[in-house]
């Protein structure tokens, strides 16, 4: 049985009016790198503020180790790595000050780790934090959550705005990160082509809701794009139950669909339609069918 | 200026800034005045406000800067940074006095109105014009050093310089310069209104000229400060400290940045002191009598302190608890626990010089100190200084530790909204209906105080914050205070139970934050 690092049951959350997080329900499992993609203001910050305690559940729980994060603080974030989009730092400290002060938090601190790091990322000890560029505090915000090896890594959108050097520097840091056994990376991004490059299980998570949690192979085989000649042309794609999102004209339209192959051809074969080509997929295509057709559901009959 | 686009760019300007700006605004002209409002409204009550006394200069003139400070940190709120506006289309010399005019029209207009209600509902002889004027002008100057030094090693002497500067000759407008102020200000003369004028225009053009400096990134050139804080950093910058723990890292972080505060500005208001004592009095029991008087007033630099050491997110403006130490495992207790470890500390190096002074100031006039009729110096006085210094502080930390605006807001709007009430009631009701609304009042808040203390207590007993042992400790140190205070306790003070109930609510807050601060932090940490 697969160990999970997290779990989430019926989690929901209100801000006044506004539902932020809708009965979502998720577990990653231990080891790998687990991808969670969604829009701005899908859920993704407000799940990962649950996960480190900073959230209090209002209906459902929140299991960080199988501890809750809540009352457990000392327990789970002793264990979590955390580098948020924000990169908030403690802006009066200079940068041997802040490693100093954060190895005092965890006793598996590696100081010769950490020194590398800060080597590699070309960092000034005596920098004071608050005149670093956005990269360098990106790069201060990862050290800091690396250096303590730490078993649960979550980066919260951490390569916005930054720039491509910085972005593969983060990439590096996954990657060295799940080559420790064992250890498990949650990332967030919108940044899709990156999130597709490392992440092995993606979560999609669209209006507070989770719309998709699957292996990241099985996501990009199940998805394909279908190319079909229709016998007459129609203004709307047949409603057939099996597509997620169709565009074209007249006889020929473009299909995006997770059914099978077999599904696929039987649909095909009940239109009377002709299929004249097959494609994979990217995650982001997958990710813009997924939302697109969750937001026009209504309309397109999906 | 005549530009339509500049025209509309300041229309859309200003009223931004009355947007963002109104609710300061309303608060700092509510909060200037509610100290005044408050004193006086004791001393009518009691029967000592006569306008025609000459020892009021003093309260007029010490109320005057009060107000002054107050409002002119709300003003400084809401006018903002000038750097928002230094992207759009319009000259330095447009932003200049978007930024500055409107300030100083604003300070005018406080002290003018705010004198003049005061006036009116106390019946009061005072002059507010020249004040108001030259109060404009301080400001303008403090406005001006700020933009051109912004974030400079030279903005400590170029705020503090012109305004001692400015100081000495507000003074001088109410007797000598080195003595009590004797005489109000009454009529400005010519020469007085040029003074003023010229040194306002220089305020003027030095803030643009900041402004011109700051849009296009000029650099000053700092060298000597440069210096010495190369020489600070050689010396004590690279030293580095071996934290050990959660907990000791964390009393490191709380001490390094904000735990100094307290007992550095103390330091600096007493050098402040001796220097002013030095130019003027020289007599050592009126520097006891300044001391003492100090003392009662020690607790209002603690409720700031309070505020900055509750303070625990990433800007000014935002008061909710940074990521970067809410995702630190430690427990909010601990934190805590820190936090107040940092206030006690704070306070107890902050009273070291206020002590060392004022006991080398007793040597030299003992008799003085102890009979002097407005200042009742007795056993109690020191641990009444501490314990109110306590109390005020970990209130306002536990108010600036729940991390939300509202916590802060509403104590004040309901203390100016009590203000507004009493005073009306003071002046319109009969005189017996309005001392038993005062002193049912007064029971009242004393009665919530400990109220609050003990709900607090209980919360945290049941989230097992707190342990029964140390609630029991808290109740034995509080029954002890409380005994010593009934002892003390004599008919000498006015108000009799009311404010002996007030009192007994006060001292409960010496033990209040140990349950609070927690409590606060925990809402804080966790929404």
């Amino acid at each position: 049985m697969t160990e999970n690092i997290l779990e989430i049951q019926s989690l929901r959350r209100q801000f006044g009016e506004t539902t932020a997080l809708d009965g979502v329900s998720l577990t990653v499992p231990k080891g790998g790198v687990f991808g969670l993609i969604g829009g701005n203001g899908a859920g993704k910050t407000t799940l990962i503020k649950h996960t480190l305690g900073l959230l209090k559940a209002q209906s459902g729980s929140v299991r960080v180790f199988g501890l809750d994060p809540v009352a457990d603080p000392v327990g789970t974030l002793g264990r979590i790595g955390y580098l948020s989009e924000n990169r908030e730092l403690s802006d009066w400290m200079r940068i041997h000050q802040i490693i100093s002060y954060t190895s005092a938090f965890y006793p598996n601190w590696d100081p010769v780790y950490a020194e590398r790091l800060r080597s590699d990322f070309d960092l000034d000890p005596m920098a004071n934090i608050h005149s670093l560029s956005r990269g360098q505090r990106a790069r201060t915000g990862l050290l800091l959550a690396l250096a303590h090896r730490p078993d649960f890594l979550i980066l919260d959108e951490p390569s916005s705005g930054l720039d491509p050097v910085v972005r593969r520097d983060i990439l590096g840091a996954i990657i060295r990160t799940i080559a420790d056994e064992g250890r498990t990376v949650l990332f967030s991004s919108h940044l899709l082509d990156e999130v597709e490059r490392v992440a092995d299980h993606i979560a999609i998570l669209h209006q507070g809701r989770i719309q998709l949690s699957s292996p990241m192979e099985k996501v990009l085989l199940d998805h394909k794009r279908v190319q079909y000649r229709l016998p007459a042309e129609v203004d709307r794609f047949p409603a057939n139950g099996i597509w997620l999102l169709a565009e074209g004209f007249g006889r020929d339209w473009s299909v995006v669909t997770a059914a099978s192959t077999e599904a696929i051809h039987e649909v095909t074969k009940a239109m009377g339609a002709l299929i004249q080509s097959i494609e994979p997929l990217s995650l982001e295509d997958i990710f813009v069918a997924r939302i697109t057709a969750k937001s026009s559901a209504g309309e397109t009959g999906s | 200026m005549s530009n339509p686009l500049t025209v509309k760019i300041i229309r859309a300007v200003m009223g931004d800034i009355a947007r963002r700006g109104w609710l300061p605004l309303l608060l700092g002209f509510v909060g200037a005045f509610s100290l005044p409002v408050m004193l006086l409204g004791v001393f009518k009550a009691r029967g000592i406000l006569a306008g025609n006394d000459p020892d009021m200069i003093i309260i007029y003139f010490i109320f005057a800067e009060i107000m002054g400070m107050v409002f002119g940190s709300a003003v400084l709120h809401a006018m903002g940074s000038p750097s928002r506006l230094y992207s759009l289309p319009i000259s330095d010399l447009s932003i200049g006095l978007v930024q500055m005019v409107p300030a100083t029209l604003l300070v005018v207009c406080q002290t003018v109105l705010s004198g003049w209600i005061l006036n009116l509902l106390f019946d009061l002889p005072w002059p507010w014009l020249g004040l108001a004027l030259c109060f404009s002008v301080i400001f303008a100057t403090f406005q001006a050093g700020l933009i051109l030094f912004y974030q400079s090693l030279w903005m400590v002497p170029a705020l503090v310089g012109p305004m001692i500067l400015e100081g000495f000759w507000l003074k001088s407008r109410h007797g000598p310069v080195f003595a009590q102020p004797n005489s109000y200000w009454e009529t400005l003369t010519l020469f007085e209104v040029l003074v003023m004028a010229l040194a306002l225009a220089l305020a003027y053009r030095i803030g643009i000229w900041g402004i011109n400096r700051q849009r296009h990134g000029l650099q000053w050139e700092s060298s000597l400060f440069e210096y010495l804080a190369k020489f600070f950093n050689a010396l004590f910058g690279k030293r580095r400290t071996a934290l050990t723990s959660p907990i000791h890292a964390q009393e490191w972080a709380e001490w390094t940045k904000k735990g100094w505060f307290l007992p550095i500005a103390v330091t600096m208001v007493l050098f402040i002191t001796v220097f002013i004592w030095g130019c003027s009095s020289r007599k050592a029991a009126d520097l006891v009598y300044t001391l003492l008087i100090q003392g009662w007033f020690f607790s209002v630099l603690c409720l700031i302190t309070g505020l900055l050491l509750g303070h625990m997110g990433t800007t000014d403006s935002s008061l909710g608890i940074n990521q970067f130490l809410a995702t630190k495992p430690i427990q909010t207790a601990s934190l805590s626990s820190i936090l107040l470890k940092t206030a006690m500390k704070s306070i107890l190096l902050a009273v070291i010089p206020w002590l060392f002074l004022l006991s080398l100031a007793l040597v030299f006039a003992p008799d003085h100190a102890t009979h002097h009729p407005d200042v009742e110096f007795s056993w109690w006085y020191f641990p009444g200084v501490i314990l109110s210094a306590w109390a005020t502080m970990s209130a306002t930390l536990c108010l600036a530790l729940t991390g939300r605006s509202t916590s802060i807001t509403l104590p004040l709007a309901l203390y100016c909204g009590w203000l507004i009430v009493m005073v009306t009631v003071s002046n319109m009701a009969p005189k017996w209906v309005s001392e038993i609304f005062f002193f049912s009042v007064v029971s009242l808040f004393g009665v919530a105080l400990f109220a609050i203390t003990l709900i607090a207590w209980g919360v945290a007993l049941k989230r097992k914050v707190l342990s029964a042992s140390q609630a029991l400790l808290a109740a034995g140190f509080l029954a002890l205070i409380m005994s010593l205070a009934g002892w003390q306790y004599s008919d000498r003070m006015p108000g009799g139970l009311h404010f002996f109930i007030l009192i007994l609510g006060l001292l409960s807050l010496t033990v209040f934050p140990f349950a609070g601060a927690p409590i606060a932090l925990a809402w804080n940490r966790t929404r």
